[in-house]
């Protein structure tokens, strides 16, 4: 089980002082690559091998 | 929606991060430059600025002791060892934790038992350690994962069923809270980092606390003998001129810088609160993130780092790389887990396939002196 959800983390900062407009950013940079257009063209990418992935989990 | 800045359109994260961590300010320094000035670069009886850091402690989470060490993994041995941990003896430890949990264990002579963590929570799967448990089991070490405090109704339930220790490390979450109390003082013993990265820094740094004096004396013992004549609550004790050998002891510059940042814990854990909040807010309503789960007894704490799941499969099955990729190049400072799982790193995995390897070559005699075959037997 560990290993199942472990393979799905994510890791984002930490923020300490007050930066609501950066996150605002943050967010809105989530819901871009994961609008269905986007995600299609990167789904794309990552099939023809356009995107050279890495993903350091052990 | 616009092109991708992976693929050329323009990126969505313009502002700059205020992420620099530590914080260090005048007072930081000056407090250095006055215990230099003085000539106060080791202190063996607890005094000065490591004496009042351990009252702030106490006074802080209400436990009744308080021992600075070196660093937060001294600490966590010197909790180990002080609860009693000995050859052979079994500690449940979770498999996603940084190592220094589990080293500990094994500093101590103990064997950890990796356990699975709840994916809610992150946090140790309780009734995942509850069948882990043998009559070798010692203690159970309680890890509170970013900040996120665990189950500690179950962990205390558990542990009183079957006369555990319970070992807690906060290194994650100063400040953090179960019912109101303090995490450090729900269990037999605690131990805090103070680490540069930490939310209190030292630099390098640790703390112990604990209510129960004779896991304070054992620790005194293990690390601290400078302090034995002073402090050990046993009188006995007291006639020991010398521990176990180690030097656990902590540099007064570090206990120094962390009084004064002290001064800003409960701001600083916020500022982190409130930033982390308004974060997952506004990602809760992507159908492939989900955000980690605080329980209702719980209060988040120390936020030592930010996790959140990705469900490719809510995703048209983007792998977690190339979601990272893109998230990247919009400027998301964002990345896969770096924590390994513990059970699957060379040190301990090695020791899996060496005994297994011992099991499949000779069924007439194994060896039993090696203390992870407890372990990776389950």
């Amino acid at each position: 089980m560990t290993e199942k959800f472990h393979a799905k983390l994510l890791a984002l900062p930490v923020l300490t002082e007050p930066q609501h407009s950066l996150i605002d950013q943050i967010i809105e940079a989530f819901h871009k690559v994961m609008s269905p257009t986007n995600v299609e063209e990167l789904k794309d990418a990552e099939e023809s091998g356009d995107l050279i992935l890495f993903d350091s989990v052990v | 929606m616009t092109k991708l800045a992976l693929f050329g359109g323009e990126r969505i994260v313009t502002l700059p991060y205020d992420d620099a961590w530590p914080k260090i300010g005048e007072p930081e320094i000056d407090a250095v430059v006055t215990l230099m000035r003085e000539g106060r670069l080791s202190i063996g009886d607890g005094s000065g600025p490591i004496g009042e850091l351990e009252a702030a402690f106490v006074d802080y989470t209400g436990a009744a002791h308080a021992l600075m060490h070196n660093n937060g993994t001294s600490a966590l041995h010197a909790a180990f060892y002080g609860v009693g941990v000995g050859p052979g003896d079994e500690v449940l430890v979770p498999s996603y934790t940084w190592h220094a949990t589990a080293g500990a264990v094994v500093m101590a002579n103990g064997v950890p038992v990796f356990c699975e963590s709840d994916p809610r929570t992150l946090n140790i799967d309780v009734e995942d350690a509850a069948h882990r448990i043998t009559p070798r089991t010692k203690a159970i070490a309680v890890v509170h994962m970013w900040g996120n405090v665990a189950d500690m109704d179950a962990v205390l339930e558990l542990a009183k069923a079957h006369s555990l220790a319970v070992v807690e490390d906060c290194s994650h979450a100063h400040g953090a809270m179960w019912r109101g109390c303090h995490v450090g003082t729900l269990g037999d013993v605690a131990a805090f980092s103070l680490q540069g990265s930490k939310v209190l820094v030292a630099g390098e740094g640790g703390m112990l606390i604990t209510d129960d004096s004779e896991i304070y004396d054992r620790a005194l013992v293990l690390g601290s003998h400078g302090r034995i004549q002073l402090h050990a609550h046993d009188e006995e004790m007291r006639e020991l001129t010398t521990g176990l050998g180690f030097k656990y002891r902590p540099h007064p510059l570090g206990a120094a810088i962390a009084l004064e940042q002290f001064k800003h814990l409960a701001g600083w854990n916020e500022g982190r609160r409130d930033n982390y909040d308004y974060l997952v807010a506004g990602l809760a309503d992507l159908p492939a993130i989900r955000v980690t789960e605080s329980l209702e007894q719980a209060k988040r704490g120390g936020y030592y780092g930010t996790r959140v799941l990705y469900d490719a499969s809510k995703l048209v099955d983007i792998s977690r790389g190339a979601l990272v990729k893109a998230l990247q190049a919009e400027g998301v400072k964002c990345d896969t887990e770096r924590y390994p799982l513990l059970h699957l790193t060379p040190y301990y995995g090695n020791r899996q396939r060496a005994y297994m390897a011992i099991l499949h070559l000779s069924s007439r005699r194994i060896s039993r002196r090696n203390p992870m075959r407890l372990a990776i037997c389950r």
